[in-house]
C-alpha cells in the first residue's frame, strides 16, 4: 500500500535572503504571523513578499484593518522598487476592513473576509493589521473563547480555500499572550534592536511547521529595494585537507621565497603591523599581482578609501572592473552583512584573491551589538569564504608594543593560516622596517628578519639582519666579532 | 420650452453624475473604505466651493458614506453647462487628491475603467 506522505511546497519569495532564513522558502498553504513592534518593516515585508508572489492566476488579496489608512500605506509602499502598480487590480487586490471592523464585531469580520475570499478565490492572503482587527472588535472586553474560536475559523477557513495567509500584527514582546501564536505555522518576529544609539534591524523565525530553519537573530536592512535579509553564510560540507595547491605569487619580489614559494590557494594570510607599516601596500601587490595574471580580486576597505590610498594601479583596476569593491560606508553592519555582499562579489567577478583592510576597521565598523560576537562571526565569516576556495589576505593593526609578540586584537590570529609581521626598529639612528613570515600552515618557510623598503613601486625587501639581535624590542643590538670574542655593542 | 429643455437636460446630467460618483465609490472603497471615499470626496467639494459657491450645500459633516442625493439635488438646480463644469472640477479635484497621494500610475490603475465607462478625460496635470 503506498503511503504517500503530503509535499509540501516552498514558495521562493525573492526576499534576498529570506527564504536561506525559513530553511528553504516560504511553505504553501501555511497560516503565517508576522509579528514586531511598529516601525520594524512587517508591512513592507508583507508587501515585498506579496508582490513577489502574486500573479494573475494565482492572485493575492490585501486586506487592511484600522492599522494604518490604506491611502498613506499605499503612498509609502509604492516608493520601494518592488512596488509595481500595474499588478494592483490584477493580480493583487487591496481591501479595506475599516468599514467592518469599526463595527466592532468579529463574525462580521470573518464573514467579509469568505466573502472577498469566495469571489476572488486567492492564493495568498494578507491582513494587515490583525491586532487592529483584534483590538477594534472589543479590545480587552473580547473574550480569550471568542477570539480564540475566530481564528480557529479563520484559520480553518484559509486552510480551506488553500490560501497562504499572512497575519501581520503588532505585538511588542513575545511574552504576551495571544491564541494566534499557537494557531500560526510560522511566526517571524521583526525587531529593532538598540545597543548604545545604534540601531540594528533584527528578524526571527520563531517557528515555521515542518522545515528546519536557521536559527538565531538575522540582520535585516531596508533600503529603496526592500527588505534584505542577512542569512548566515552557509559553512562549508566537511572535507578532508586537500594537500598544498599551487601557490600565489605576492608580488613583493623575495617575499614569496621567504614564504616557501608564496601563499598556498586558498590560504588565508594575516599580515600584522603598526600604523604605516605598509601592511596595505602589500595587500595593493598582492591584488595587483594577481591582476597580472589574468585574476581577479575583491577588497573590502575600512579605513583607506579603496581608490585613494592604494596607488594608481589598483585604482585602474577597480575602474576597469578587475577588482570589485565591498561598499563599507553603510554604519551598523553585521559580521554576516559583510559575508554576503564578499561571497556574492566574488561570484561575479569569479574573483580569487580577497583583501580585508584591515580587521581593526571591519571591527570599528560593525555595529556595537555585534561586537561582543565578533571572534565568533569572523570564525564564520573565515570559513565561509574558504568554502568559495579564494586566498585571503587581511591585515590587522598592531601596536608596538616590544615586550610582547601579538599579532591580532582578541586573538584572532589563530584563525588563519599564516601570518606575515611588520615591525619598526631602530638600526643607526634610523627608523627601518622589517618583516617576518611568523606562520605558514603545513608549509616550510624562512624564519629571518629581512629589511624592507616601500617606494612608488611598491615593497622592496632588502637583507637579512644577520647580525643583529634583539630586534624586536625595536632596539636592537649588532654583534662584532673581535677575534675570539663575540662583543655585543649596544647601536641603539 | 427651451427652459423645459435645460431643465430636463440638468435632471439627465444629474442623474449621469451621481453615477459616475458611485462608480468612483465603488472603485475606491473596497481599497480605503467607505469613509475614505467619503472624506476624499468632502475634500473635493470644499476645494471646488470658490468657483461654485452653491456647492457648498452639499457639503455634509460628518459625510454620509456612499450618499450623493445632495450633490444629485443641487446639480439639477443648475444650467447644464454649470452643472457639468462644476461635477468636472469635484472629479478632477478627486482625481488629483489621489495622485498626490498614491502618485498618477496607481491612480489611474483604479480609476481609469470609471473614467472610460463614463467618457470622462480627467486628465493628471501632475507631472
Amino acid at each position: 500500500m503506498m503511503k504517500d506522505k503530503a509535499t509540501i511546497n516552498r514558495l521562493g519569495t525573492r526576499v534576498p535572503g529570506l527564504d536561506e532564513v525559513l530553511g528553504g522558502g516560504l511553505p504553501e498553504f501555511s497560516f503565517n504571523l508576522l509579528a514586531g513592534p511598529p516601525g520594524s518593516g512587517k508591512t513592507t515585508l508583507a508587501h515585498q513578499i506579496m508582490f513577489s508572489l502574486a500573479t494573475p492566476e494565482r492572485s493575492a488579496l490585501y486586506f487592511t484593518a484600522l492599522g494604518e489608512p490604506p491611502l498613506k500605506m499605499l503612498r509609502y509602499q509604492q516608493q520601494f522598487a518592488f512596488f509595481d502598480s500595474e499588478q494592483v487590480n490584477r493580480s493583487i487586490r487591496f481591501i479595506s476592513l475599516g468599514d467592518d471592523t469599526a463595527a466592532g464585531d468579529l463574525g462580521k469580520v470573518l464573514s467579509r473576509i469568505a466573502l472577498e475570499v469566495e469571489a476572488h478565490s486567492p492564493a495568498f492572503v494578507f491582513i494587515d493589521s490583525f491586532r487592529s482587527v483584534i483590538l477594534a472588535s472589543g479590545g480587552a472586553g473580547i473574550s480569550f473563547v471568542n477570539l480564540q474560536e475566530f481564528i480557529q475559523q479563520l484559520g480553518m477557513l484559509l486552510t480551506s480555500w488553500q490560501t497562504t495567509t499572512f497575519l501581520i500584527g503588532e505585538y511588542a514582546t513575545e511574552t504576551e499572550s495571544s491564541p494566534i501564536f499557537t494557531v500560526a505555522d510560522g511566526l517571524i518576529w521583526l525587531r529593532q534592536s538598540v545597543h548604545r544609539n545604534s540601531v540594528v534591524r533584527k528578524m526571527e523565525i520563531v517557528k515555521m511547521r515542518g522545515q528546519a530553519t536557521l536559527p538565531g537573530l538575522h540582520t535585516f536592512r531596508i533600503s529603496a529595494e526592500g527588505v534584505k535579509v542577512f542569512a548566515p553564510p552557509a559553512l562549508p560540507t566537511e572535507k578532508s585537507l586537500a594537500p598544498l595547491q599551487a601557490r600565489l605569487h605576492m608580488g613583493v619580489p623575495g617575499l614569496d621565497e621567504m614564504m616557501g614559494g608564496g601563499l598556498p590557494r586558498g590560504y588565508s594570510l594575516l599580515v600584522a603591523g603598526p600604523s604605516g607599516s605598509g601592511k596595505s601596500i602589500l595587500a595593493s601587490s598582492f591584488l595587483a599581482e594577481g591582476a597580472r595574471t589574468g585574476e581577479t580580486g575583491v577588497i573590502a576597505a575600512f579605513e583607506q578609501h579603496p581608490h585613494k590610498a592604494r596607488g594608481r594601479v589598483v585604482a585602474d583596476l577597480i575602474d576597469s572592473g578587475r577588482i570589485g569593491v565591498i561598499d563599507t560606508r553603510a554604519t551598523t553592519l553585521s559580521v554576516d552583512e559583510i559575508a554576503m555582499l564578499l561571497i556574492a562579489e566574488i561570484h561575479r567577478l569569479k574573483a580569487s584573491r580577497v583583501v580585508i583592510d584591515s580587521l581593526s576597521g571591519f571591527e570599528l565598523a560593525l555595529a556595537p551589538t555585534f561586537r561582543e560576537d565578533y571572534r565568533e562571526s569572523l570564525a564564520r565569516m573565515m570559513s565561509a569564504l574558504a568554502s568559495t576556495g579564494v586566498t585571503v589576505l587581511m591585515t590587522s593593526e598592531l601596536e608596538d608594543r616590544y615586550y610582547e609578540l601579538g599579532f591580532s586584537p582578541y586573538g584572532t590570529a589563530f584563525l588563519t593560516d599564516s601570518i606575515v609581521m611588520q615591525r619598526y626598529v631602530e638600526i643607526d639612528s634610523r627608523l627601518e622596517r622589517v618583516m617576518a613570515v611568523v606562520k605558514m600552515r603545513a608549509s616550510a618557510h624562512s624564519n629571518q628578519l629581512h629589511l624592507f623598503h616601500i617606494d612608488d613601486d611598491g615593497i622592496k625587501i632588502g637583507e637579512r639582519l644577520a647580525d643583529h639581535s634583539g630586534l624586536l624590542t625595536g632596539a636592537p643590538t649588532r654583534h662584532q666579532k673581535l677575534g675570539r670574542a663575540t662583543v655585543n655593542a649596544n647601536n641603539g | 420650452m427651451a427652459a423645459l429643455q435645460e431643465v430636463t437636460d440638468a435632471e439627465k446630467f444629474a442623474d449621469a453624475a451621481v453615477a459616475t460618483w458611485h462608480d468612483v465609490c465603488a472603485a475606491l472603497s473596497p481599497i480605503i473604505g467607505l469613509g475614505g471615499v467619503a472624506a476624499l470626496y468632502q475634500r473635493s467639494l470644499s476645494l471646488s466651493v470658490a468657483a461654485y459657491p452653491w456647492l457648498e450645500n452639499v457639503s455634509d459633516y460628518p459625510p454620509q458614506p456612499g450618499d450623493f442625493a445632495a450633490l444629485r439635488s443641487e446639480l439639477s438646480q443648475q444650467t447644464k453647462a454649470d452643472a457639468v463644469a462644476a461635477n468636472d472640477a469635484l472629479l478632477h479635484s478627486l482625481s488629483q487628491l489621489l495622485t498626490n497621494l498614491i502618485g498618477a500610475s496607481l491612480t489611474g490603475r483604479l480609476l481609469q475603467a470609471v473614467w472610460e465607462k463614463h467618457g470622462h478625460t480627467v486628465q493628471d496635470t501632475s507631472p
